[in-house]
């Protein structure tokens, strides 16, 4: 008699592995299936399409309600995420440099609370807060808004990078003559580079695809993308809607491949 | 007039955590274009004085000269101190070049002067057609010399030196150890130099501080040291050595009486020896004699030989002797010359000036 060699742990293996797909498509097919639709050239929101063509993407950087929209989103992210990235940035150093002990976990919680702090509550909160401060309905309290959620994220990543940081380099660097911006400049901040880009980029997606704040607080010259889409949704409901999304979708995509093109480079400029 | 005298500690004291301390009461004068090494095991208290002279560690009492004004409120990057650091701390994402250029970039001077004096340094290591490499891409020997140039590039009287070739094999190291000290020499540069190897530090200093607990123990040439060792620290520290426990008899002149067990040495006294006190007899495996060569000896004894090893001009010679064993005797391969054989009883000698008393470890005479 001949027994078939199995081995146990193959079959939750492939179990496992057959339920990671299934989570991926159901994550991933409702995207796949409507995004031919952003190229139709008929103007419904369904198929059979009648033909493909342009003229929905045309349509989405001619037209003012969503070029304006783009703008105020490119403005937004672009801005809230360098704000973001210089507060982050000072913050890792300054809590790298602090003693280990309580005041340092309690420093780093207060930065990283906004990742904790449902979104709701946040808006609210700023919306109330705003009102006394003259912000409200000003894009610089989106901004300043966006800027709160995206450093958590360069705060996270910087700290990481500096654990690997040697401070041995800041005292050549002041041995050598340089002052104390001059290493930071031209040694630390180089050297920290991938770790700062990956949080901006990280900043950046976080509030390109923000709405729950947006929404409390943006006066009506302030929609973002996100927003004009769910108002398209709701009133157009043509073709444009689903390229204004694909858009979307590309930039969150491209941001994030960014991110991980700039760790493998700085894993292989260390193995060099 | 002027003083020949560099840098100065004067009473300088360390304490990290309040308590315990570091560097205790240290006076030490370095002459200009001086070679000084700082030397002692592990924990000893020479990178801190290294980096309270480099300006990174406040000092906890006294105070730091460098050409005779006091340099304790100067921030590191103004003290024009070269560095060169165990790590080489290059700057990893510049090329050689351009961490060579990095110091004089730092002080703004003009990019032709930039361009000579890089060009200049790389010359002096010998890696000019290295120089676009980035520090991953070189051997440590390499990432060592460039780490010397960008350290004297910008020309620095002082250059200190923390275990720069602690990470380097035993060949390279000997021939890093030849080029610092001829680059030194031809540049006149004062270098103090830190090491807890003594055969490093005998090769390559002027003067060495022996360290131990924050002190020094022995200032002094390298052959000074290795002859007139002032204490058995210094004398187990430095070289090989027999040391051997034993109390003061008498006390005459240049010359002392030791019990050793049931024994009596005839020694030379050093520093702070009475009578009736305990001291560590030190003697240096190669001045001591065997067999009919012992017979015109100061101090003669019987001793059973429980090793022989041959190391090519000599012969080690492991002795049971004075009521101890490990007593080891470096024997010249002369021509004529027998060892003595395992478990023969032979004699062994030595001269009184060879043979020193010393105020022994930990316990003070005073
Ligand atoms: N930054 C520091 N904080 C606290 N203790 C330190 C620090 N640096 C060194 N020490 C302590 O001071 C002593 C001497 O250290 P060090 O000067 O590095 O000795 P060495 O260079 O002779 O090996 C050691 O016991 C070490 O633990
Ligand atoms: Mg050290």
């Amino acid at each position: 008699m001949k027994y078939k060699q199995v081995n146990p742990m193959q079959k939750w293996q492939r179990l496992s592995g057959l339920l990671t797909l299934l989570v991926l498509i159901f994550l991933i097919l409702p995207i796949v299936i409507i995004m031919p639709l952003s190229l139709s050239s008929g103007s419904f929101l369904s198929y059979p399409m009648p033909g493909f063509s342009m003229r929905w993407y045309e349509e989405l950087l001619t037209n003012y309600k969503w070029t304006k929209a783009l703008q105020n989103s490119a403005i937004i992210g672009i801005s809230s995420a360098v704000l973001a990235m210089v507060i982050g940035l000072m913050a890792a150093i300054g809590i790298n440099a602090m003693k280990k002990g309580a005041a340092r976990a309690v420093v780093m919680g207060l930065f990283i609370a906004p990742l904790m702090t449902p979104l709701i509550i946040m808006a609210v909160s700023l919306f109330l807060f705003y009102s006394k401060l003259g912000l409200s309905g000003k894009m610089l309290g989106i901004i300043i808004a966006h800027a709160i959620l995206g450093t958590p994220f360069v705060v996270v990543s910087v700290f990481a990078g500096l654990q690997k940081f040697d401070m041995t380099l800041m005292r050549a660097a002041k041995s050598l003559g340089a002052s104390s911006w001059y290493a930071y400049r031209n040694v630390m901040f180089p050297i920290l580079k991938p770790a700062v880009v990956s949080g901006l980029l990280f900043a950046f997606v976080t509030s390109f695809d923000e709405i729950i704040i947006v929404l409390f607080l943006a006066g009506p010259d302030h929609i973002t993308l996100p927003i004009r889409l769910f108002e398209g949704i709701r009133d157009e409901l043509t073709p444009v809607v689903i390229s204004a999304a694909m858009v979307m979708v590309l930039i969150s995509v491209g941001s994030m491949g960014l991110i991980e093109w700039v760790r493998r480079r700085s894993e292989a400029a260390k193995e060099a | 007039m002027t003083s020949n005298i560099h840098v100065q500690f004067a009473g300088v004291s360390k304490s990290y955590d309040g308590r315990t301390l570091i560097v205790d009461d240290l006076n030490l004068e370095i002459e200009k274009g001086e070679f000084l090494t700082l030397l002692g095991p592990s924990g000893s208290g020479k990178s801190t004085c290294l980096m309270m002279l480099a300006g990174f560690e406040p000092l906890s009492g006294g105070d730091i000269l460098v050409d005779q004004v006091s340099v304790g409120y100067l921030e590191p990057q103004k003290r024009n101190i070269g560095m060169v650091f165990q790590s080489y701390a290059l700057f990893p994402h510049m090329s050689v070049a351009d961490n060579i250029a990095f110091p004089l970039k730092a002080r703004g001077r003009p990019k032709a002067e930039i361009r000579e004096k890089v060009a200049g340094a790389l010359g002096m290591i010998q890696m000019d057609h290295m120089k676009d490499r980035m520090p991953g891409q070189l051997s440590g020997g390499q990432q060592q010399r460039v780490a010397l140039a960008r350290a004297l590039v910008f020309e620095p009287s002082l250059v200190l030196m923390d275990e720069p070739l602690g990470a380097l094999d035993k060949q390279l190291r000997e021939e890093m150890q030849y080029e610092i000290m001829h680059i030194q020499k031809r540049l006149g540069v004062t270098v103090v130099y830190v090491t807890h190897d003594q055969t490093e530090a005998l090769t390559m200093s002027d003067r060495i501080a022996v360290f131990n607990g924050g002190r020094i123990q022995q200032l002094a040439r390298p052959e000074v040291l290795y002859q007139n060792p002032q204490n058995a620290f210094v004398a187990s520290f430095i070289g090989e050595n027999n040391s051997v426990p034993g109390t003061v008899l008498s006390l005459k002149g240049s010359e002392c009486r030791v019990r050793v067990g049931t024994d009596e040495i005839m020694a030379h006294p050093v520093g702070d020896i009475a009578e009736s006190k305990p001291v560590a007899l030190s003697l240096r495996p190669e001045r001591v004699v065997l067999g009919s060569r012992a017979q015109a000896a100061d101090n003669r004894f019987d001793a059973v030989v429980t090793e022989v090893i041959f190391h090519g001009d000599h012969q080690r010679v492991v002795l049971d002797v004075l009521g101890q064993s490990g007593f080891v005797v470096k024997v010249p391969n002369s021509a004529g010359f027998e060892p003595p054989e395992v478990g023969k009883a032979v004699s062994v000698g030595w001269t009184i000036k060879d043979c020193h008393a010393l105020a022994p470890i930990g316990g003070s005479t005073a």
